[in-house]
């Protein structure tokens, strides 16, 4: 009985063996398989000791919390540690500490939503205060991160995936970039649709002549410009991808000329304050 | 054999399951969101890089408790921490000192990563780019 286990399982393993190895293969060989650049599904919340990082031989790491564990009781989201954090805080499944030896100290909360408008359809940000002062002192962020002054921050898509504003928190322990609607969470009105309708069809009427450097979008001459400091040379396979990211053209126009065509994109790229009532 | 193997099905196929359980290679990909391998001096000094949890610290304080009062930047491998520091009460040491939270004599529930990995967060939205920067694809 025991023989014909034992054969078993060597059968198998070498069925399964041989099979793996032609299915590598394969895989290798196949110019049209599925998912060629795909990194593969992620398996969510492992515990440490198969998360890649943690090493299973050391002895404290099969001691540690599992994530799953931790996360059993609390709200759900799509991104990141698949926690909706904000929920959690406000539903009151969590109690974080607002100091380090005991939770009696107040966070001082600000109530003001800042809106920036962004171009094309794309719906306009809507930043929330409230939620981040829950979380974190105004001088986490101002002056180091963002100025504290209206149309002072040239934030773009690409420099928050570069890990620089929003993306100091966001893309790393925030919600992570793949979240879009979470802060593109204002729908541009009717109007403002109508009028960008119109204005590229202005555009297309004006392509006819070779629109000048500096202006326009996808014509910029070096794209290291608006590389965040220590990415110059790494970065550009990224940033190519992003060369018509309007934003980027108007923080170089921004850089260079901010006065008479490149005034509208000075404008696009401004803070717009609103208090909350 | 026909009966022996049918008999057999369930075993097997817990078996495959394991083996390939096992093979599937171990991707830093996987590993918990906001994990920040912490490698600036570890791999040098014959310790494992330390692992620290974002999720398990937010769950207990908020984020300026560690990134405003205790003086924590926002940049893996931006902080100088060395285990003297620790001791003296600053970084990780103003609560891993035995009153807020266990002590540093428990060396390997901090130093439990593996050696050689990257000083970085781990998993996060760059980490997961096809083309990752500095890359040129094909």
């Amino acid at each position: 009985m025991n023989r014909r286990i034992i054969l078993t399982i060597c059968l198998s393993a070498l069925l399964f063996g041989s099979g793996m190895l032609q299915l590598s293969f394969a895989a290798e060989d196949d110019a049209n398989k599925f998912n060629r650049l795909f990194k593969g599904a992620n398996k969510f919340n492992l515990p440490p000791w198969e998360d890649g990082i943690h090493d299973p031989d050391d002895i404290g790491t099969l001691s540690l919390q599992t994530p799953k564990k931790a996360f059993e009781s609390l709200p759900k989201s799509r991104g990141g540690n698949r926690v909706d954090w904000v929920k959690a805080l406000n539903n009151g499944d969590i109690n974080p500490r607002t100091s380090s030896y005991d939770n009696t100290k107040k966070m001082t909360v600000l109530d003001l939503n800042i809106i920036r408008q962004v171009k094309g359809t794309m719906p306009d940000v809507v930043y929330p205060h409230d939620i981040h002062t829950q979380w974190l002192d105004c001088k986490n962020c101002h002056p180091k991160l963002f100025t504290p002054k209206k149309g002072s921050n040239n934030i773009s898509m690409a420099s928050i995936l570069m890990g620089q504003y929003c993306g100091v928190c966001h893309g790393k322990v925030a919600f992570p970039l793949s979240e879009c609607r979470l802060c593109h969470s204002k729908k541009k009105t009717k109007a403002e649709l109508e009028q960008l309708k119109l204005k590229r069809s202005e555009r297309k009427k004006s392509s006819k002549t070779l629109p000048d450097k500096q202006s326009s979008i996808g014509m910029v001459e070096d794209h290291r410009k608006v590389v965040p400091d220590g990415y110059a040379e790494t970065a550009m396979p990224l940033l190519q991808v992003y060369s018509n990211d309007v934003n980027i053209a108007a923080v170089i126009t921004n850089e260079g000329n901010t006065s008479g065509d490149n005034a509208e994109d000075a404008i696009l790229v401004d803070d717009m304050v609103t208090a909350k009532q | 054999m026909l009966i022996f193997w049918e008999s057999r099905l369930r075993r097997i196929a817990m078996f495959i399951a394991v083996i390939g359980f096992l093979i599937v290679p171990n991707s830093q990909a996987r590993s918990e969101y906001g994990d920040v391998v912490i490698n600036n001096y570890s791999d040098d000094a014959g310790m494992r890089p330390v692992v620290f949890p974002h999720w398990f610290h937010r769950i207990r304080f908020r984020c300026k408790v560690c990134h405003s009062d205790l003086g924590f930047e926002f940049k893996a491998g931006g902080n100088d921490i060395t285990m003297l520091k620790i001791f003296d009460g600053e970084y990780c040491g103003a609560c891993h000192n035995d009153e807020i939270a266990w002590s540093v004599e428990n060396c390997s529930l901090c130093h439990s990563g593996k050696p050689g990995t990257p000083t970085q967060i781990h998993n996060s939205t760059i980490d997961r780019l096809v083309i990752p920067p500095g890359v040129t694809g094909q």
